[in-house]
Parts: C-alpha cells; sequence; structure tokens
C-alpha cells in the first residue's frame, strides 16, 4: 500500500468503492435517527417562525431589547452565528490554499455549516430593525426624498458586509457541488432524481475545459476568501469597537473577533466531524487524523483569544480609566459574573487539555470540548454586548437586563433551523466532497508512481 | 474542426487517457475534449490553452466597484449633508468599509457569472448525455471527445494499445 493513499484512505478501497461510498450518504434511506432529529429540529424551527410572526406583530419590546442594554440578544446571537460560519469559510479556503490533503473529507462540511450559519445570523439584524419592512432604507437608492443610508453607521457597514458574505458563500459552495451534482445526475436511477440533480448541475460534464475555468474561479474565491472572512468579522466587531463605551471601545476588537470566529468554527466542524462521522459510517475518511488537526486549529485560536483576553484586562489597568476599571470588576463581580466566569473556565481552563494529542485523537472527548468551546464563546459573546452596557458612564442608566422568554425562544429556534437544514442538506449532496476526494486519490496515486 | 466523425473513448484510469490523448498527434485526428470527475492538468494542456480571463474580469470588477461605490459614498454624504459627532461629511475611513465589501461582492458575482459564461453553462442538454457509453460508466470513467477522418484506423490503434479502452462512434449531425 501506498504511504499517501494509505494516510487518506482506508486500506483496499479503490476509486469506485470510494465513490460508492461518498454517494451512499446521499442513496440510503433515511433512518429512524434522521427522522427523530429532522422532527426535533423541524419543531424548532416552527418555533423560529412563532417567535419571528409574533416579534414582527407586536414589536421588538418582547425581547426586552432595552436601553441600557440596546442590542441585547439579537446581536449576541448575530455574532456567534457570523464566527461560526466564517471559520467554515476560512477552513475550506485557507486550507486549499496551504494545499493541505486533509481538506478534502471536510471542506463540504465546512463549507455547509458556513452557509447555513449565516442564514441564523442574518436573521437577528432584521429582528433587531423593529420595522423589518423597510429594511431596504439600508440600500443606496435614489428615493423622492432624496435620503442617502448613513454611511458613518455601523448598522450601514453590516448590512453590506452581511450581504458580501452570504453572496460570497452562497457562490463557493455551490461552485464546489456542482461537479458531484454532475456526477450524482450520472448516477441516480429514479427519473424525478435524474431531474432535480440534472436541474442543479446546470449541465456540467466533467469537461477538461470546465475544469480549467472551475479550478481559475475557485483560484478566486479562495484568495478572496481571507479578505472576506477578516473584513466581515472586522466590521461586524466595529459595531462595537467604533463606540465609545467602556468595554466596547478597544482596537484590539477586529484581530480579537477574528481568532473568537476562527475558535468557534473550528469547534463546530470539529462536533460536527464527528457526528457525521459516526452517522454515515465515515471513519475510514474523516479520520482521527483530521479530528487531531481540528483540536490543533482549535487549540490555536483558544490560545488567541486567551491572548485578547489577558489584553483587553492589561488596557484596562493601564488605561487608569474609571470606567474601564470599572468594567472590568462588574465583570468578575457584578450580577453577570457566572457568565464571564464560565467563559474562562470553557474558553481558557477545559481547551488547555488540546494539548494532549489521546483527547484530540478522542471523537467523544472532542466532541465535548467542542460543545464547550463553541459554550465558552457564545458566554463571551453574551459578556461582551452586555456587561459592557448595563453599567456604562451614566449610574442613572445602569440596569440589569436579561433575555425574555421570546429570546430564548428564537434562539432555540435559529438553533433548530440551522440543524434542520443541515439535515436537508445531507439528503440533497454528499457531505464529503466527492471531486474533492477523488482529486485527492489520484493525485495520491501519482505520487506513489500509479498503480 | 475540419473532420467528418467523431468517437468517444473511455478508459479506465487517467493514465491511460494521458497517454492516448498524447498519442493521437500524427494520426489524423484531434482531441476535442477530455471528460473526467476530477480536474486532471495533463488532460486540461492537451485540449485547451491556458485562458486567465476569469481572475482579471474579477480583479478588475473589483476595483471599478470599489471605485464606483466610495464615489456614491462621497457624493450621496455631501449631497445629504448629515452632520455626526461633528464629523466631516467627507468622513473617508467611514466610507472604506462598506468600499471592501461591495468590491469583494462584485468580485465574487463577477467571478462566477464569469465561469458560467465561459462554460456555456447552464446547458441542460448535450449531445455527450446521449451517449451510451457515457451513460453506462456512472460518472466513472475518462473520456477523450476524438475527431477524426476515419475512425477505423483509430479504433484499431486504440483497441491495440489500450485493450481495456471502450469506443463509441457518435453520430454527426
Amino acid at each position: 500500500m501506498h504511504q499517501e493513499r494509505a494516510t487518506w484512505f482506508p486500506e483496499g478501497m479503490d476509486e469506485p468503492e470510494l465513490t460508492k461510498k461518498l454517494c451512499h450518504t446521499v442513496d440510503a434511506a433515511n433512518g429512524l435517527r434522521w427522522w427523530l432529529v429532522a422532527g426535533i429540529s423541524g419543531g424548532l424551527s416552527l418555533l423560529l417562525l412563532l417567535g419571528l410572526a409574533q416579534v414582527f406583530g407586536q414589536g421588538v419590546g418582547l425581547l426586552g431589547i432595552n436601553i441600557p442594554v440596546a442590542w441585547g440578544f439579537p446581536i449576541v446571537n448575530t455574532i456567534w452565528w457570523i464566527g461560526i460560519a466564517h471559520a467554515g469559510t476560512l477552513i475550506s479556503a485557507v486550507l486549499l490554499l496551504t494545499r493541505q490533503p486533509w481538506r478534502a473529507a471536510i471542506n463540504r462540511l465546512a463549507e455547509a455549516m458556513a452557509m447555513f450559519a449565516i442564514i441564523c445570523a442574518g436573521i437577528y439584524p432584521l429582528l433587531h430593525l423593529g420595522r423589518p419592512w423597510l429594511a431596504y432604507y439600508l440600500l443606496p437608492y435614489p428615493d423622492t426624498m432624496d435620503l442617502w443610508p448613513q454611511w458613518r453607521s455601523p448598522l450601514v457597514w453590516d448590512f453590506f458586509a452581511i450581504l458580501c458574505y452570504l453572496v460570497f458563500t452562497s457562490g463557493f459552495l455551490y461552485l464546489s457541488l456542482l461537479p458531484d451534482f454532475a456526477l450524482l445526475r450520472d448516477r441516480v436511477r429514479q427519473r424525478w432524481r435524474q431531474l432535480v440533480y440534472g436541474v442543479l448541475a446546470l449541465g456540467w460534464r466533467h469537461s477538461q475545459r470546465h475544469w480549467h475555468f472551475y479550478e481559475q474561479a475557485n483560484r478566486v474565491f479562495v484568495i478572496l476568501a481571507a479578505p472576506v472572512v477578516v473584513t466581515v468579522t472586522g466590521i461586524i466587531s466595529m459595531d462595537l469597537s467604533v463606540s465609545l463605551v467602556p468595554g466596547y471601545h478597544f482596537t484590539i476588537f477586529p484581530p480579537y473577533f477574528v481568532a473568537g470566529a476562527l475558535f468557534s468554527g473550528f469547534a463546530t466542524v470539529a462536533l460536527l466531524a464527528v457526528i457525521i462521522r459516526y452517522a454515515y459510517n465515515l471513519q475510514g475518511l474523516i479520520t482521527r487524523r483530521h479530528l487531531d488537526y481540528l483540536g490543533r486549529m482549535m487549540l490555536v485560536f483558544a490560545l488567541v483569544v486567551d491572548y485578547a483576553y489577558g489584553q483587553e484586562i492589561f488596557t484596562a489597568w493601564y488605561s487608569a480609566e474609571p470606567a474601564y476599571e470599572q468594567v472590568y470588576l462588574d465583570r468578575w463581580t457584578g450580577p453577570y459574573a457566572p457568565i464571564w466566569w464560565s467563559m474562562i473556565v470553557c474558553n481558557v481552563g477545559l481547551v488547555q487539555l488540546l494539548w494532549f494529542k489521546t483527547v484530540r485523537r478522542s471523537p467523544v472527548a472532542l466532541a465535548l470540548l467542542a460543545l464547550t468551546s463553541n459554550v465558552g464563546m457564545w458566554l463571551e459573546r453574551f459578556q461582551i454586548v452586555f456587561t459592557s452596557t448595563h453599567a456604562d458612564f451614566m449610574p442613572s442608566a445602569w440596569d440589569t437586563v436579561w433575555p425574555t422568554a421570546w429570546d430564548w425562544m428564537i434562539f432555540a429556534g435559529s438553533l433548530g433551523l440551522f440543524v434542520f437544514l443541515l439535515l436537508l442538506f445531507l439528503r440533497l449532496a454528499p457531505v464529503v466532497s466527492i471531486h474533492d476526494m477523488r482529486s485527492l486519490y489520484h493525485r495520491s496515486e501519482e505520487a506513489s508512481g500509479g498503480s | 474542426v475540419d473532420r467528418d466523425s467523431h468517437m468517444l473513448a473511455c478508459f479506465p484510469c487517467a493514465g491511460q487517457a494521458i497517454a492516448a490523448a498524447w498519442n493521437l498527434e500524427g494520426r489524423a485526428a484531434v482531441l476535442l475534449d477530455a471528460y473526467a470527475p476530477f480536474p486532471i492538468p495533463a488532460l486540461q494542456r492537451a485540449c485547451s490553452g491556458f485562458d486567465k480571463r476569469i481572475p482579471v474580469l474579477a480583479w478588475t470588477s473589483g476595483i471599478v466597484a470599489a471605485i464606483a461605490v466610495f464615489l456614491l459614498q462621497y457624493f450621496s454624504a455631501v449631497d445629504y449633508p448629515y452632520v455626526v459627532g461633528g464629523k466631516p461629511l467627507f468622513s473617508w475611513p467611514a466610507f472604506l468599509p462598506v468600499t471592501v465589501a461591495v468590491a469583494m461582492l462584485m468580485a465574487v458575482v463577477v467571478t462566477f457569472t464569469t465561469l458560467m459564461w465561459m462554460c456555456r453553462l447552464p446547458q441542460l442538454h448535450h449531445a455527450l448525455f446521449a451517449s451510451r457509453l457515457y451513460q453506462d460508466c456512472d460518472g466513472d470513467g475518462i473520456f477523450l471527445h476524438i475527431c477524426c477522418d476515419d475512425v477505423n484506423p483509430l479504433i484499431e490503434w486504440l483497441r491495440k494499445e489500450y485493450p481495456t479502452s471502450k469506443i463509441e462512434v457518435l453520430a454527426c449531425d
């Protein structure tokens, strides 16, 4: 057995068998577990619709958005979801740019995760607008009131950033799916499925001319990916840092948010990889080596995030600004202190277990750590938004605000929607990119002199 | 291509297809295209030149969009004078986030649409899909679409050199 092939493919697996195995994720009938998870997540998605209808009908007052914590829960969740989305894109793009062979088994999962996370993220700003039917006011169009968007407003920046990211992610994912849709069109036997995949494949016929242009377009996408991710996360962080609010006004925020986004994103990919490899019996293709690499990436970005926590504390102390010092004392001892300390346990304490190879290579341990890391990152977003604003410069405006039941319902609904969309995606497209895996197989064969 | 007969040859592995494609020279045959479920650089070189239009158009459109949206922000901020925190109407640093986002948005849209245009997609029907050989392979084979004056000597040569290959002569309208 050649070493390169043995690293990424199970022993004895040839190319037709590989293709068959990957197509099986789409061809297999839905099991009881699929229906169970689809039922629960579909129910939560309906709950989201109910919550949205109520909030649109009655107003954002239902959400507990109020002065001083005017951004409240929706923006906590937006930032969290966007962070998850960004890592999906960056993982796929950076690993392609750096020609990492382990990308092939997880890039589809990362891209799909990015797509559905950005959909969940996009719901909240619309919700937070209060009057979502006037969202088009954010567009620069020549209207009869001669009114233009306020270009200095982070809300307008957000609109363009999220739009850019949504279009980028859709294009990147669809580009990657196109050859696999064509392959499925050529393989499936039922007429209706041939028609569905035929339309989705747009007539792609695996021509090498097509592949030539495909690779060029893909290269443009991956070169754009890093600036898109950094810019969009940076813009989201600037929503906070351009204000003068203590706890928000830090120049470290853009890189801090990018690192946080990558940390939570790698954690989510690791969690999904563990679940998918188990559910679809893909242990031979999404190997423990993949989990090891994902664990290493989680650890790297967790350390950057931990450095940012320290830097924030140092800045608050070194600035000698009473308001900044007060924010930190309040984070440690105030009404939101349990949130801060839980965040530290998850993002600083538990994550250190990833130094151990046995932990990184253990699917259960990695999944648990991915879960705690995501909880930690959510708590981080919560404490940034809530603790920074609930007690700022004016003591007369101080208040302790907590999310309402509607907030929780919509958040649970967005989690359900994410899972539901992912499940539908698993039925439609191969969860591991077939053409990337076959390309890797072909390259590893070439590297070993062909056989 | 001014030749009469078209044929499709299917090979079980990339190595054979590449060798056949390069050995077509001097056999009064032209390789029109090659089909494989993953990119094979050697076959790409054999059947197409190097075309840089996608990256060139993407970067150009990004730069044009950046200039356009920056100017739009400048003129609309001056046209609708709204002072925020005493900042000047032409607050160029605040215009940069939207400029960068729109530049990238445009580059993405142009990349995708140019890809579709270059590949002539969507094209839901193509003569290849009617080929029995293509239908039977379930997306597993590697195909060469060859155009020649006379298929018989070519078929003979392919059968001799690549006995595992399968051949179909395509009807030409």
